[in-house]
């Protein structure tokens, strides 16, 4: 005997895999938005403990800091334009006896070569780094070669005679220290 | 069925409310996040100050020493005028005990800075290269308040010739 199969639900059928899908999905986002608050209201707030301390303690440091800039201000200027002149007129001579003639003339015996002759040499506090010079040199070969030699001084020529003996008078400066 | 309704809206609710935590959440946390910052840009406008001031009180204390150290400098490298002599004497002593010739010696004074008397002296020598770097070096090592102001070399068929600028000072 074949039975009637009939439909006779008011309702359509549940889709229990849909449903129980849906279900978790929309607990898994409850779980992933409430974990995120959770990161949210636990983070940093930018400073550390030590920092908060120093914070408060820098705070009350700070009453009062314009005043204080302001007095301190105030005295040095005071103190600056009573004493300023004889300070610089002490740094003027200590600088004046700190610089050294020796060295000037350390780094030309260094830079000049054996055959060349030095006639003038002028070191001056008033040029502390420049060496002003006469020199004789005894053949044009030995003027290039001097040339040479000191063009890392910051050479500077103001002139070059030759005489009848083929020697050269030249005059130049160099460059010392810095 | 019932149930399974039920358990529906218990989840929308669930949802709704971790939607709600959530918005709530990163709304403190970008209230706290900003307070942060200004607290951060506190922080460092304070040190700066204090930085600030620290600079300020060490230039104070340092102008506030600069008479103490004025008069220690004076007394140290600036003898009285009575001296000179002394002075004089040990000069002709460096230049005989270097072997040079002292061919000329001329003399200028004037007060300066107040209360100190500025000596030049203009002098040559006449004797070897090494003996006249020797006399400089001396010169240069003296404590005193004695320096070179300029030293010119020539070069005669006598032999060699170095005239000096020497600058000494003196309180009055």
């Amino acid at each position: 005997m074949k039975y009637l199969d009939l439909n006779v639900a008011s309702k359509p059928r549940l889709n229990y895999l849909r449903y129980w899908g849906l279900t978790v999905l929309l607990l898994a986002a409850a779980g992933i938005l409430t974990w995120n608050g959770f990161v949210a209201l636990g983070g940093e707030d930018g400073l550390t403990l030590e920092e908060k301390t120093e914070m408060l303690s820098l705070r009350r440091a700070d009453r009062g800091y314009a005043d204080s800039l302001e007095k301190f201000a105030a005295e040095t200027r005071r103190l600056k334009s009573r004493w300023e002149g004889r300070v610089r007129f002490a740094n003027a001579l200590i600088s004046r006896k700190a610089n050294s003639f020796i060295g000037g003339l350390n780094l030309l015996e260094k830079a000049l070569p054996e055959t060349v002759y030095l006639n003038r040499l002028t070191l001056d506090q008033d040029r502390p780094n420049r060496l002003e010079m006469e020199v004789l040199v005894p053949a044009y070969t030995e003027l290039i070669n001097a040339y040479r030699r000191l063009s890392s001084y910051q050479l500077e020529i103001t002139s070059e005679i030759p005489d009848r003996t083929g020697r050269y008078r030249v005059s130049l400066s160099l460059r010392i220290g810095k | 069925m019932k149930k399974l309704r039920v358990l529906a809206w218990i989840t929308t609710g669930l949802l709704v409310a971790a939607f709600v935590f959530w918005a709530v959440g990163r709304g403190i946390a970008s209230a706290r996040y900003s307070s942060g910052d200004r607290a951060k840009t506190e922080l460092a406008e304070l040190r700066q100050h204090q930085d600030s001031l620290a600079k300020s009180r060490d230039l104070l204390e340092a102008w506030r020493n600069a008479p103490a150290q004025l008069e220690e400098f004076r007394s140290t490298t600036i003898p009285d005028f009575d001296r000179f002599p002394a002075f004089r004497d040990n000069l002709q002593k460096r230049m005989s005990g270097s072997g040079l010739k002292p061919l000329k010696l001329t003399y200028r004074m004037r007060p300066v800075g107040g209360d100190a008397k500025l000596v030049t002296l203009e002098f040559s020598l006449s004797g070897p290269y090494a003996a006249v770097k020797r006399f400089i070096h001396e010169v240069e090592s003296q404590p005193e308040m004695v320096y070179l102001r300029s030293v010119r070399f020539r070069r005669t068929d006598s032999g060699l010739i170095a005239s000096f600028v020497m600058e000494a000072y003196f309180a009055r």
